[in-house]
This record gives structure tokens, C-alpha cells and sequence, in this order.
């Protein structure tokens, strides 16, 4: 019950507000039978902790933690309370008592992947880059099938922090692991337009490009990165090449809003490629 | 808050010992396979080991050429699916030689649109199969008429789910389900195996070897966690493609997927796990793999709905505003047809919208590209331009999460063309460019169906008007309508006699109100290009759509906000100005003598006004009005009359009686008005005012 007098109003809006929009009707009806049981056995520390975690769900954010700590109190031994609240903390925006939680909890379960995860998450939002990182590629290595998603997020804190070559390895990684996800291409992509490595940038565009039965956006995000790298010969033909493949598109694809609007682009990029040549100017035009 | 992101599912099976050393795109999940192409029937032998199939089998991940069969043993063994074109001529086998209990080969190399036959057993003995009824067709790699059966919030293993289930059966018949999808809550209450178990493939073993299963995941299926743990039962028991093994694009996980079937991509996402907002991993693979479709139709599914007013509300909750908010953007700029979800235990079906991302209170008709019901033999069916998935067309939006309870709600979300807090499933057809579409209920009844048609005319604007004063959009509830457009009627008929008619010259009007109900107008009069109405008796106010007919085929659409009151008055020349179509009434010593306000003077070819002598000693002058959208005016002050800029009392405002739609106002003519010649009439009802018309006083 110590943490609950910690709590300022302030805290205890942010626990409440985001939270309150759970409601769900079989949950409320769970909680109902929870409370007869607890009622019938009031010392039943796991009824609590059930109890606590839908409070969680439903957004009570305070019966909730009253239950967790109702469940240390009954039950010192089980840990995982922490693991509760360090949930119940990250959703509800206060990071730095998720962190506190999560370190207790790891120091007597140190391969717990779920609360390593967790702990990385609340330390990016806590600006922890490293540590972040270093609890994502702790848990990597612990999941045989990560989700992509993992993988982008210790990327993005490594190209956050500049370590371009660490982000374009660990994405390699999951390329490795996963396959050749648009998603983690899409990103080495951006890095290695960062590093300026624009070959390495069109090769794994190029291999993006195999998989899809559709060329046309590919073919304009090539043009852009040849431009910045100022090969405006090999760009100008690309988006001749991508404004063909979007006129040989049937009728009902072309039409496609997003489809509408890449040939927009397309034909700005073109129009002032042409104007740079002619000028002679070495600016590369803006590629939005 | 949403976790930014979930641990990944591993299909890893819990006894399965040996993991393939293949690329991944070759499901890792599976057991290393051979396949042998038999010259003697393997004995279907008895059972030596003992072992016997508990689960399943069941069908993943169907392709044009091969598919997934699952099933679990209750003791560890080797693994062998045997197949061919008859129960009797199973000529080919797969096996693993991987001792497990959870068995999981791939069939491959099959022909598209293909019946095989099948058993599943040890590489000695078959367990189950190799009769009739263990069989399933594979994927067509062309369009072909597909049935697809829609589950949502299924799991409850109670009686509900069973009365759905066996509606579904005796609907289907001998018709073959396509495909099958779950929309999350498939198992309750934590998506246990063991609930799994008895709400899923004890209640569905049929459908789950004749028919691939393409299920969701939603908050029951995680006990609620945003970010559940690899050995999540749901993650453990489904193979799904996660790397474009059945069309689309490789999204890397089995939360999120895209497949193909036929001429349709289906896209699943993920509303529980994954993180949704704009730049998200999964809308960034959403939008590459839209870019990349080339199927005429567009179905996603997801748990969440992104409207909803039943036992959730899409107003309140962040995860059903996210994905309105961040979703339906992509998927209605790359054509979506109809977008399924769960969550809410009922039915809600919309109208076919686009374009609404805000909450119910800002949407109205402009996100409507078809208001009518979409059923072909009412107001038509919905009608998309384009053969194929093009932008902003519109979709259905349909919230199918009764198939175990229904738990009511408000179900007045405007989005919805209906509501209903009946336990039920969906039934789809899809053939070529058409898709049927029908809410089944526990009880055999089909309380819902609609169509979609791609590539078909659209309806033309109509102008419905006030049909005295010809504003548009004037109209109230019991008031008479004038509609203007085109190929309305071949010809111009009138109404013969009461009761009005509903169907003229074979034009017909329907009106669906803000309550749901689809009416047919009391028709007035048609021609080609206008038609006029009553309002049908029990319209209620609020939005309404109205749809012309002609000879059965709707030719017109507009959506329309029906008020209360709209006051207009008619005017003796029918143009909405000018003289009143008025009659004066005096009553002296009881007796009443009529007088018209203007009449038709045949060689001017116009009319002219009868100035009113309001001079006659101990005589009472009554201007009678006449007009529609007054009648339910409230109290009688709420009705105010000014005749030359001074307000009159008001002895009478109401339905005139005799004829249908027409209101009355009798206003008293005070004789200080003798002598002000051509004045102005003004009508104010609840402080809406009407056109203004003309009298003259003597």
C-alpha cells in the first residue's frame, strides 16, 4: 500500500484518463465472479492478482494497484506483481516507476524476456538509449521469432544516437532471421541514405523492388535516392521508367489516390530534373 | 497507453524436437517433410501405438498449390498426411519423421482449384481421414464464385455459439465454404489451449479439415495483454503467412498478414498487439502492400472496429479511434470493399461510406457514397465505378461480433444503415465483380444482406425539395417532397385516387430513416424528371435516405436530414413565390362564405390577385394558408404569421385533413390593415421561416 500515498492527483489523472476507455463487458463480469470469490477467500493472493489484472484492462488504475499490492502483502514470493504494475506504469505514461519496478523484478528473474522487453521500452521513453538497446538486443537474443517490430525500434534508438552502422547490422539481423521485410528494408534504406551509401541503399531497394509484382513506387523512391546522390541521367530515366509503369496500369489502379499522387511526384521530380540539367545547376531538387 | 510494441509469436511447437534448417520463407514452423508418391496404398492398419488425433486435423495458410494440415496427437509419433483424388486413392503422402505431438505438413505441389482427399496418421497407420468428409478444394489461382463464412467474438462454447454454428450448416448446405475467417475473441475467456480446444475445434471440427481457417487475434485470445508472450496458445496452434507464403507481401509476423483467394486480397491486421499510428511497422507494410495488389477485391479484418456503438463504443476507445484514425485512411486510398471487425457483441452494418476518420458525432451524409440499404430489390444495391480496388469508392463497415452472445449497446452509431443485437454469422459470395453479403441469424433468419457491385453504374443526384416553396432539403417528417433529376419515369402519370399509390408508372420512392426503416412513399405524381411524394407515415427525423425507382432499378440517390417542421407554403401559380394559394374566409353571424386570394386569368396566362375587403361591418376575415412541413409545430405560438410586417394572431396551424400532406394556418385580418394594397405574407414555424408569399387588400 506504500506506493498508493506516493501518488500526486496529477499522477493519478494520467493513470486514470487514457485508461478508462477499456471498458468491456465480459471483463466487467469477470471482475463480478472475482470479487464473490474473494470475498468467499479472502487470502487467495493469485485471486487478487487476476483481480488486479483486469482492473488493469478496465482502466482502475487505483483498485488495481491496491489488488497488486494486496497480493504482495498476502504472497511476498510472487514476484510478478511487479511485472503487473510495470504494465499498468508504461500505459499509464510514468515511465520511471515502470523502470523501478522492472529492475526489482530483473534482478531475481534476469531472462524473463517479457519484462526485459518492457524495461526496454520504458527505458527508451525514458531517453535510456543504451540501456534501451541493450535490453532489446538481450530479448532478441532470447526470442527465436521476434517480431519486426523489435528490430526497427533498437534501430531506430541506434540511428537515433548516429551508431548508423549498429542500426544497419541489427536490421541485417532480423533480414537474417525474418526475411526481406519491406519494413526493415524500407528502414536500412533510410540509414543507408543517411551514410550516404547510396549503392548499398539502391541494392536493397532493388531486392524490395523483385518481390513486388508492382514496380511503380519503387521506382520513384529509386529516383529520389539517385538524386540526392546526384545521378540525374539514371534518375530521369527511373521516372520515365516508373511514369510508364504507372500509364500500363489498369484503369482502376491508376485512378488510386496514392497511385494519383506518386505520378504527381514523379512528374515534379522529372520537371526539375530537366531544369537542373539545362541549368546546369548541381542542386539536387527537393524530393519531399 | 498502447505498449509500443509485442513480443513476437514463435510457432514453436511444444514437442516438436527438431527445428528445419530451411529459409524461413519455407515456414520454419513446419516438420522437415518428404513426399512420396505411393505405388501401393500405405494400410490404413489399427491403431498399434495407441495414439489417437485430439485436435484437428485442421487447414493453414491455403494456397493455389499447397496447403497446411495441423493436428495433435495425444501421444508423440511420427507424422504422415496421405492424399489424393478419392478417399479411396490417396496416391500421395507427405511425412516427417520428427516425433511429435503437435503435427504440422505441408502439402505441396497441388493444383489450383483442386479436390484432394486426404488422411492423417503415422507413417504405418492412419489416425482419422480417408473418407468423404476429410477433403478440402485448393485456392483458385483465377476468380471463381467463393463463399466465405465470417465468425466474430465466437468462443463462448455455449449454446449461442452452437445455435450459430448449425444455422451456418443448414444455410450452407451442400455449398462448400470457401474459406473461413475468426475476428478475434475466438476462444474465451484468456484464449487458453484448453478453451481453445472446446470452443473452436470441438465446435468446428468439419469446417476446420474441409476449410482453411484465416482467424484474427483479439483481446480474449491475449487474456488481455498488449504484449503476450511467444508461447501464447494462439501463436502456438495457427500457421499464418508471414512471409507472403499465400499472396501479398511478407509482413515478417503472423499478427498482420495479407492473402490472396481468387480475385480477392485479404488483409489481416492486428488492433491488439501491434502498434497503430502513422508510420507504425504494420502501416507501413499495409500501404506496401496495397501498392502492390492487383486483386479486384479489398476485404480486411481486424478485431477492433473502427465503428461501433454496441457493448464498445468507438467513441471512447483509443484502440478503435486509432485504427479509424490511422487505418481506414490507407485502406480507403488503395479501394477497400468492406472492412470486418469484431469486439462489440452485436451486428452493425453501415451504408457504403467513405472518408469518415472523426467521431459518430461529425459523421453525416458527405461520407455517404450510397445511403440506401444496398439491397437490390429495395434501394439498389451499392454500386462502386471501378472494377477493381480504386480509391475512395467506398466501403462497407461491418461490426460481426455475435456469433457467441450478443450483449446490446446504444446501436445508433450514424454510420450504420442497421443494428442488431441478434446473435448471428456472415455469410459472403463473391462472384466476379459482385459480392453478397448476409447477417445470419441463430435462428436461420437473414435479418441483413447487401451487395456490392464493382464496375456498375452509379446513381444519379436528385434534388429533393420542399413541395410547396421548392427549398431544397426543406422537408419534414409527414410533409410532401418534391424531387428533381432525370429518367425518373417514362412518362408523366398523376396519382388516380386515394390512398395514393406507391408504385406510379412503375416508379417507386423509398425512404430509409434515422431509425433504420426502409419505406415506400405515397406517390403524388411522376414524370422523367420529377417526382412527388409524402414523407411515408412513421419517417422519423434525423438523416434519412431517399432512392428513386424506376421499373425496379434504382436511377436516383440522395441523402437528406428530415426535421420536424420545415414550413413552406404553396402559391396559386405552383412556383414557390407570389401569390398565396390562399382562401379568405368570412363569418358573420355563423355563416362562412369563401373567397380565393388570386386566380388564374386565361389572357394574361397568370395570376392575379382578388384584393381582400376587410371593410364589411361585424364581419370576421380569416386568411386560410395552406403549406406542408408546419403540422408538427409544437404549441401554437411557435407558429407567428406577419402580414405586412405585423404579426397576426394565429387561430389554427395544423394538418389541413382532406388532403395528404397539406398543413393549413387560418390567420385573423384585423380591418386597421384595409387600404395597404400588394403586402407581404411571412410564416415563422418554430423559428424557421418559410417562403414568403403575396396577398392584396382592398
Amino acid at each position: 500500500m506504500k506506493l498508493l500515498t506516493k501518488f500526486s492527483p496529477i499522477i493519478w489523472l494520467l493513470l486514470l484518463v487514457p485508461l478508462q476507455l477499456r471498458a468491456h463487458g465480459v471483463t466487467s463480469e469477470q471482475l463480478k465472479q472475482l470479487t464473490a470469490q474473494i470475498q468467499r477467500t479472502p487470502n487467495n493472493a493469485d485471486l487478487y492478482l487476476r483481480r488486479g489484472e483486469l482492473h488493469r484492462q478496465l482502466g482502475h488504475a487505483k483498485a488495481a494497484l491496491a489488488d497488486f499490492a494486496k497480493v504482495q502483502a498476502l504472497a511476498p514470493a510472487r514476484l510478478e506483481v511487479d511485472l503487473y504494475r510495470a504494465r499498468l506504469y508504461l500505459e499509464a505514461k510514468v515511465p520511471a516507476r515502470a523502470q523501478r519496478v522492472l529492475d526489482r523484478y530483473l534482478k531475481f528473474r534476469p531472462t524473463h524476456t517479457e519484462a526485459i522487453l518492457l524495461r526496454a521500452q520504458t527505458n527508451a521513453k525514458l531517453g535510456e538509449r543504451a540501456l534501451a538497446i541493450q535490453d532489446y538486443t538481450t530479448a532478441l537474443a532470447r526470442l527465436s521469432q521476434p517480431k519486426p517490430e523489435l528490430f526497427l525500434a533498437r534501430a531506430q534508438l541506434q540511428a537515433d544516437g548516429k551508431q548508423f552502422a549498429a542500426a544497419l547490422t541489427g536490421l541485417d539481423e532480423g533480414i537474417a532471421k525474418l526475411g526481406s521485410l519491406v519494413t526493415l528494408q524500407l528502414m536500412a534504406i533510410e540509414v543507408e541514405v543517411k551514410r550516404k551509401r547510396w549503392d548499398a541503399a539502391l541494392t536493397r531497394l532493388d531486392g524490395i523492388a523483385a518481390q513486388s509484382e508492382r514496380k511503380e513506387s519503387w521506382l520513384v523512391r529509386r529516383a529520389e535516392i539517385l538524386l540526392l546522390a546526384e545521378r540525374k541521367d539514371e534518375a530521369q530515366q527511373t521516372l520515365v521508367a516508373a511514369l510508364a509503369a504507372i500509364q500500363s496500369l489498369p484503369d482502376y489502379l491508376r485512378r488510386a489516390n496514392a497511385i494519383t499522387a506518386l505520378a504527381i511526384k514523379a512528374r515534379a521530380v522529372l520537371q526539375a530534373v530537366s531544369q537542373t540539367k539545362k541549368s546546369g545547376s548541381k542542386s539536387a531538387p527537393g524530393t519531399n | 497507453m498502447k505498449v509500443f510494441f509485442s513480443i513476437h509469436p514463435v510457432v514453436k511447437r511444444l514437442l516438436v524436437a527438431v527445428v528445419l534448417s530451411v529459409p524461413i520463407c519455407a515456414q520454419t514452423s513446419l516438420l522437415p517433410a518428404e513426399q512420396t508418391r505411393y505405388t501401393t496404398l500405405p494400410s490404413a492398419a489399427p491403431n498399434a501405438t495407441g495414439s489417437s488425433v485430439i485436435r484437428g486435423p485442421y487447414l493453414q495458410t491455403g494456397t493455389p498449390h499447397s496447403v497446411i494440415v495441423r493436428w495433435r496427437t495425444d501421444a508423440p509419433t511420427d507424422s504422415r498426411v496421405s492424399y489424393g483424388d478419392s478417399p479411396n486413392r490417396l496416391s500421395f503422402a507427405t511425412t516427417s519423421h520428427t516425433i511429435t505431438t503437435e503435427h504440422i505438413l505441408k502439402l505441396s505441389n497441388l493444383s489450383p482449384n483442386t479436390k484432394y482427399y486426404y488422411a492423417v496418421g503415422t507413417s504405418s497407420q492412419t489416425l482419422a481421414g480417408g473418407e468423404e468428409s476429410y477433403a478440402f478444394v485448393t485456392a483458385p489461382s483465377a476468380a471463381k464464385p467463393t463463399r466465405i463464412w465470417v465468425l466474430g467474438d465466437a468462443g463462448t462454447y455455449t449454446d449461442d455459439q452452437r445455435r450459430v454454428r448449425d444455422a451456418y450448416v443448414k444455410f450452407t448446405g451442400t455449398r462448400a465454404t470457401d474459406l473461413w475467417l475468426m475476428l478475434g475473441d475466438n476462444a474465451y475467456v484468456d484464449g487458453k489451449d484448453d478453451e481453445y480446444q472446446r470452443a473452436v475445434f470441438d465446435l468446428y471440427p468439419t469446417f476446420l479439415r474441409q476449410s482453411v481457417l484465416w482467424p484474427t487475434i483479439g483481446n480474449h485470445d491475449t487474456a488481455g495483454s498488449i504484449n503476450p508472450p511467444e508461447d501464447l496458445p494462439y501463436y502456438q496452434m495457427f500457421t499464418l503467412p508471414r512471409n507472403a507464403e499465400a499472396g501479398g507481401l511478407a509482413s515478417g509476423t503472423e499478427d498482420y498478414y495479407s492473402f490472396d483467394y481468387g480475385n480477392i486480397h485479404f488483409v489481416c491486421l492486428d488492433s491488439m498487439t501491434s502498434e497503430v499510428k502513422p508510420n507504425s511497422p504494420m502501416l507501413k507494410w499495409l500501404t506496401s502492400d496495397l501498392a502492390a495488389n492487383t486483386k479486384q477485391w479489398l476485404i480486411a479484418y481486424w478485431h477492433h472496429p473502427p465503428y461501433t456503438k454496441g457493448s464498445h463504443d468507438s467513441d471512447a476507445e483509443y484502440v478503435e479511434i486509432a485504427m479509424r484514425e490511422h487505418v481506414l485512411p490507407i485502406l480507403e486510398s488503395y479501394g477497400v470493399d468492406l472492412v470486418l471487425s469484431g469486439h462489440s457483441h452485436s451486428y452493425e452494418r453501415s451504408f457504403l461510406i467513405n472518408g469518415h476518420y472523426g467521431f459518430s458525432s461529425t459523421f453525416s451524409g458527405q461520407h455517404k457514397k450510397n445511403g440506401g440499404s444496398g439491397r437490390p430489390t429495395e434501394s439498389g444495391a451499392y454500386t462502386k465505378p471501378t472494377l477493381g480496388p480504386s480509391a475512395h469508392e467506398g466501403a462497407v463497415y461491418i461490426v460481426a461480433g455475435s456469433s457467441g452472445q450478443a450483449s446490446g449497446g446504444a446501436l445508433n452509431h450514424p454510420a450504420m444503415f442497421i443494428s442488431l443485437s441478434n446473435l448471428g454469422s456472415m455469410v459472403l459470395d463473391v462472384d466476379g465483380n459482385r459480392m453478397e453479403a448476409k447477417f445470419l441469424r441463430e435462428t436461420g433468419l437473414v435479418a441483413d444482406h447487401f451487395t456490392i457491385i464493382k464496375g456498375g453504374p452509379t446513381l444519379a443526384q436528385v434534388s429533393n425539395t420542399s413541395a410547396a416553396s421548392y427549398v431544397p432539403h426543406h422537408i419534414a417528417v409527414d410533409g410532401l417532397v418534391a424531387a428533381f433529376g432525370t429518367n425518373f419515369s417514362t412518362s408523366a402519370k398523376a396519382a388516380p385516387a386515394l390512398p395514393l399509390p406507391t408504385n406510379l408508372n412503375g416508379t417507386t420512392v423509398r425512404v430509409k430513416d434515422a431509425a433504420g426503416q426502409e419505406r415506400a412513399a405515397p406517390l403524388l405524381f411522376v414524370s422523367p424528371s420529377q417526382v412527388n411524394y409524402q414523407l411515408p407515415p412513421g419517417t422519423v427525423a434525423g438523416s434519412a435516405t431517399i432512392t428513386i425507382n424506376n421499373a425496379n432499378v434504382p436511377v436516383a440517390s440522395e441523402s437528406i436530414s428530415i426535421a420536424m417542421t420545415a414550413p413552406g407554403l404553396f402559391t396559386a401559380d405552383a412556383t414557390g413565390k407570389g401569390w398565396a394559394a390562399a382562401s379568405i374566409q368570412r363569418v358573420k353571424n355563423g355563416v362562412s362564405k369563401y373567397e380565393s386570394v388570386a386566380s388564374l386569368n386565361a389572357a394574361l396566362n397568370q395570376f392575379v390577385p382578388h384584393p381582400i375587403d376587410l371593410s364589411v361591418e361585424g364581419e370576421d376575415v380569416f386568411l386560410l394558408l395552406y403549406g406542408t412541413g408546419i403540422r408538427h409545430r409544437g404549441a401554437l405560438p411557435e407558429v407567428k404569421v406577419l402580414v405586412a410586417g405585423i404579426e397576426m394572431p394565429v387561430t389554427f396551424a395544423g394538418s389541413q385533413g382532406q388532403y395528404i400532406g397539406v398543413d393549413q394556418i387560418n390567420v385573423r385580418l384585423p380591418r386597421s390593415l384595409t387600404g395597404r394594397g400588394e403586402v407581404n405574407v411571412t410564416l415563422v414555424v418554430q423559428n424557421k421561416p418559410a417562403n414568403q408569399v403575396k396577398i392584396k387588400l382592398k
